[in-house]
């Protein structure tokens, strides 16, 4: 629910998501709030952060070669004199999209299953939901990784075969979703009073289903750039002299014991991302689900 | 519902992940691109032995066939022969099965170790700095590329400090144990080889710890929240009430059924540190499975991979059942599980 004022306010179009609550809620949710900064502060120095760079991330400079942190290259230097910090703010908005396409795409495909599989109900719906059983039975990375490697190493690839092992959980919680909306009495009012299938799909059960989907996403935000980058660091994703988190890790692997800075730099990037966006979904679900307030 | 009800559901669910793994990776082996023949003949091979081995693998024969040979041989236990290493993938497996199960049970000990008192501390002292010292671990944990935390463990406690070797199963100067059950650490004990034991024991360290912090905090977290339960129940309030002492009602009367729910969730841990182990694995140089696959992978070793997958998903819902089950014998309130 998005807010206690959503389920009498019946067939009245009205926003999806009630931004003056949630912005009181989030006040009294202080690690949300902390994810929140943090993720606009990934957005600020991944967007912003290059112009101010005389750097270019693949500015090869071999007179500064592995250079260790310093005035001019902050985080350092690597194999060929690259600024590691250009790297890395370049780096992050390739992970950063990364994160928002998987989870759009595995997001609006496995949501649009879910509902209609829910609306649709009987044996297509058991069909589904047991397929779905059986992927989310598979280990993640392990399913992840094995159709990578059969798209064949690129981010490309990498990036597919994240959102593919990631739409069940999203049919499962959009079905869940659907079943307990369609049978709430609001929605049945609606319906006496005439409402269209395509009225009530629209204005209660978009309105409902929508707040806890949108946790799962930012959730999987960070695991899904974990996921990245993990790939890239086993050879599946990214290929080294792209400037991607992990891939930049699976060369700065080389170089652990001498030039900690290399591998240092890129993996705090992601620990911190990951760290914004997990904070912010465990914050959007505990303000989304009424049950857990009192933990 | 009772036990052998749950079994015989859960032996039907097993069976149909069976069908359904087993399709996803026959899909995806077919879905490589290029001839698998030329693949495992080599680039310089004649058309003539390309032929004969698109003949023996029948991958001249219909899509409905060569699954049903799949499966076929799948149920005997053959699982294919690996390209890399040219022995059958079922050998491979079960020689760096064990190595990866001790690495697991070692990481889930740490996180069970660990995780278990934070868990208890947070939900007594709930929203006290400790309880967000404790979620903030949590959060900490699933959020660190596992991987990297490897690397920096390997940089500070291998390259700084020279506690710990950096990698490996155990020294090169040390014979490995006689292979009795695969695990050095039990096989050591078996032989009575101190020196093996010692030189196992310091090399697992650093893997285990890398591969369990990161459940320290879903372990944490799954037990506080159980806590949190058990402590606003009668019983406890009636236990203090009789003049129980605080420490005693918590350890001694909540705990024990704080654990109960939580076996769901250590199982679950067990399967996610089995495939997080790939990972570990490779940045520590652990002969294990998650290495082997690596390299099956960057090698383009389809029936390795894919032998892989099978075996870890069926591990993965073997231990799933398991825990349930465990769960049901021990909760006797308990009489579905779904």
């Amino acid at each position: 629910m998005a807010s206690p004022t959503s389920a009498p306010a019946a067939a009245v179009p009205r926003a999806w998501i009630d931004w003056g609550y949630l912005a009181y809620r989030l006040r009294r949710s202080p690690l949300a709030v902390v994810g929140l900064v943090m993720i606009l502060l990934v957005f600020l120095a991944i967007t912003l952060g290059p112009q101010f760079l005389p750097f270019e991330p693949n500015m090869v400079n071999l007179r500064a070669r592995l250079a260790p942190p310093s005035a001019v290259h902050w985080f350092g230097t690597d194999e060929v004199g690259r600024d590691i910090f250009a790297r890395v703010l370049y780096g992050g908005r390739i992970s950063v999209s990364i994160g928002f396409f998987v989870v759009f795409l595995a997001g609006t495909i496995g949501t649009v299953i879910g509902g209609l599989s829910g609306v649709v109900g009987g044996r297509i719906d058991t069909i589904v939901m047991r397929l779905m059983d059986v992927l989310l039975s598979v280990p993640s990375l392990v399913l992840t990784m094995a159709l990578a490697a059969a798209l064949g190493p690129s981010l490309w690839n990498a990036m597919l075969a994240i959102a593919l092992v990631r739409i069940p959980a999203y049919v499962r919680l959009s079905r869940g979703q659907t079943l307990t909306i369609r049978e709430a009495a609001y929605v049945k009012a609606a319906r006496t009073f005439g409402a269209s299938p395509w009225q009530i799909l629209r204005w209660h059960v978009a309105a409902n289903a929508l707040p806890p989907i949108i946790v799962q996403a930012t959730l999987d935000l960070g695991a899904t750039i974990l996921m990245a980058a993990a790939l890239s660091f086993i050879g599946l994703g990214a290929q080294p002299p792209a400037a991607e988190w992990g891939a930049m890790i699976s060369v700065a692997r080389n170089y652990i014991l001498d030039q900690w800075w290399y591998s240092a730099f890129p993996g705090s990037a992601i620990l911190f991302t990951a760290i914004g966006f997990n904070l912010l979904g465990d914050g959007l679900r505990d303000l989304t689900d009424p049950k857990q307030k009192v933990r | 519902m009772s036990f052998l009800n749950v079994i015989r559901r859960r032996l039907g669910f097993l069976f149909l992940v069976v069908v359904g793994v087993s399709l996803i990776t026959f899909a995806i082996s077919h879905m490589i691109p290029g001839d698998p023949a030329r693949l495992i003949a080599g680039e310089r091979a004649s058309d003539q032995i390309v032929a004969h081995i698109r003949e023996t693998l029948r991958l001249d024969r219909p899509l409905w066939e060569q699954y049903a040979h799949y499966v076929r041989d799948l149920l005997h236990g053959d699982l294919g022969t690996s390209i890399r290493t040219g022995r059958p993938v079922s050998g491979d497996i079960t020689a760096f099965f064990p190595a990866t199960i001790e690495l697991v049970v070692a990481a889930l000990l740490f996180a069970i170790a660990v995780g278990v008192p934070l868990g208890v501390m947070s939900a007594v002292w709930r929203d006290r700095p400790i309880d967000h010292l404790v979620r903030t671990i949590a959060v900490t944990g699933i959020s660190t590329p596992a991987f990297w935390l490897g690397l920096l463990v390997i940089l500070c406690f291998y390259g700084r400090l020279h506690w710990l070797p950096g990698g490996g199963r155990i020294d090169q100067m040390v014979a490995p144990p006689p292979l009795i059950t695969g695990f050095y650490l039990v096989d050591a004990l078996l032989a009575g080889d101190g020196v093996a034991f010692a030189s196992a024991l310091r090399h697992l360290i650093l893997p285990a710890l890398t591969l369990g912090f990161v459940h320290v905090g879903v372990v944490a977290r799954q037990i506080r929240s159980a806590m949190l339960d058990q402590l606003n129940e009668d019983y406890v309030r009636t236990a203090r009430a009789g003049g129980l002492s605080r420490l005693r009602v918590v350890l001694g009367h909540a705990l024990p059924n704080a654990l109960i729910p939580s076996v769901t969730v250590l199982g679950l841990a067990f399967g996610d540190l089995l495939y997080g182990a790939v990972l570990t694995e490779t940045v520590f140089a652990w002969p294990g499975m998650g290495s082997y696959v690596v390299a099956s992978i960057q090698s383009l070793d389809f029936p390795a991979v894919m032998g892989f997958t099978i075996v870890v998903s069926f591990a993965y819902v073997f231990v799933n059942l398991s825990v349930d089950l465990i769960y049901l014998a021990l909760d006797p309130r308990i009489t579905d599980i779904g």
